[in-house]
């Protein structure tokens, strides 16, 4: 029986909270940004997930859940991650016997792949070409004095 | 004018140098912290419903005392992105480990609150094996001999029970993501034990009284009544033959379509592909 979850990320909300600081009346505002993903848990016929348990696991503690929750009468979890903690984030949805995983990379996906980018011949290479590039600059402008 | 060229090319030869010789030095501590051990124990588990038995979805009050199950090339992996047995593909990852040998298990072994049974250990490198895959294949020999799976046990239902021993010989290779259940499993810390497990889901195929007549997994299972239909002298004694000539063509093509599920990762599904 094909009796799977289908977890399907459907609304990627970034949701941005501005306002500035003013000094009247002594009322001082904050801003912050987070983003909250809504995370619908189906079964494959289309039926909600409803009140499944939920367990959230940060890329920073894979082994301890990082939180807890159910999913509403839709299958919906509304998922808001620690934007500090870049990385892989899994998202487990249980119930009676039928469950599922989600993941979800959150940040700085561009910084770990360039730091992972190329190799040390490659990186030796590159190295060379630059030094040579430098050769040739340095031999034009000495010719030229001459 | 041409000492100072030299000079400058000499010092940056010498960074660049010292910016490879640090990548190197990165790369052997990654390497040496990868390969500090740990070790991975295989699991199966049949669940409370081969240990201690459940009623079908036709009332049936099914137990088992042997579900005998032959396992082989199970490997683990270190995904990423992680595996999702959704996609219906194959497992590709650059981390794998293996533990070799062909292992007939017993699920029911144990009684009602036996552990999971253990399938066999290995040494690995510490990480997080975030995806295994393994082969159900028939028995060469021993009491299960020429089937994947053979279960025996009885059903009762009113004041009639019926022993029963059940062959399946349909060969299975399963892929599977993470587990899915009360724990996470699979991170495997220096010096320490993880395991990893193999999850069979019976209800699959008989379905369950406790779950709703109308849920997904009730109106995909069979129930018991069919096998039951093929009691000879009070008893089944049914090979894989024997089912394939005695179901109904509904009843047999729902059944075909059943076996490849039982295969899971706790609660999290696994992709199955006829061997």
């Amino acid at each position: 029986m094909k009796r799977y979850i289908s977890i399907v990320v459907l609304i990627f909300i970034f949701m941005v909270n501005l306002s500035g600081t003013a000094m009247a009346h002594g009322v001082v505002f904050e801003y912050h940004s987070s983003m909250t993903y809504i995370i619908t848990g189906n079964y494959d016929d289309g039926t909600p997930l409803s009140e499944a348990q939920v367990t959230v696991y940060a890329p920073d503690d894979p082994k301890n859940a990082w939180k807890t929750g159910s999913s509403d009468d839709e299958g919906k979890y509304f998922f808001t991650p620690d934007i500090s903690k870049p990385g892989i984030w899994t998202i487990q949805f249980r119930k009676a016997g039928h469950g599922g995983t989600v993941n979800i990379e959150v940040g700085e996906e561009s910084a770990v792949s360039s730091s992972s980018a190329y190799s040390s011949a490659q990186m030796a290479i590159m190295a060379i070409a630059v030094i040579w590039g430098l050769i040739g600059t340095a031999l034009y402008f000495k010719k030229e004095k001459k | 004018m041409k000492r100072k060229i030299v000079a400058v090319l000499l010092a940056l030869i010498l960074i660049t140098a010292a910016g490879c010789s640090s990548n190197d030095n990165q790369a052997q501590t990654e390497a040496e912290s990868n390969s500090q051990l740990g070790t991975l124990e295989f699991k199966a588990n049949g669940e409370d419903f081969v240990r201690q038995g459940f009623v079908s979805k036709d009332g049936w009050n099914i137990s088992f005392d042997h579900v005998y199950l032959t396992l082989s090339e199970i490997n683990a992996y270190i995904t990423d992105p992680p595996y999702e047995a959704e996609e219906h593909k194959a497992i590709e990852a650059d981390n794998m480990v293996s533990l070799p040998g062909t292992f007939t298990v017993n699920l029911a072994e144990g009684g009602e609150d036996a552990d999971t049974i253990s399938v066999g250990t290995i040494e690995v490198p510490a990480g997080f094996y975030n995806a295994i895959s393994w082969k159900m294949i028939q028995a060469a020999s021993g009491d299960a001999e020429g089937n994947t799976i053979l279960i025996i046990g009885s059903a009762s239902k009113d004041s009639k029970t019926i022993p029963f021993r059940i062959g399946i010989d349909k060969e299975y290779q399963y892929y599977a993501g993470e587990y899915v259940g009360n724990e996470r499993k699979g991170i495997v810390e220096p010096g320490s034990t993880a395991d990893l497990e193999m999850t069979f889901h019976f209800n699959h195929i008989f379905g369950d009284a406790d779950t709703p007549a109308e849920d997904g997994l009730n109106a995909a299972a069979i129930g018991f009544a069919p096998f039951a239909a093929l009691a000879q002298d009070g008893k089944i004694d049914a090979v894989a033959e024997d089912i394939e000539s005695g179901f109904s063509t509904e009843e047999y093509n729902k059944y075909l379509e059943i076996l490849p599920t039982l295969g899971h990762v706790g609660e999290g599904h696994a992709f199955a592909e006829e061997l």
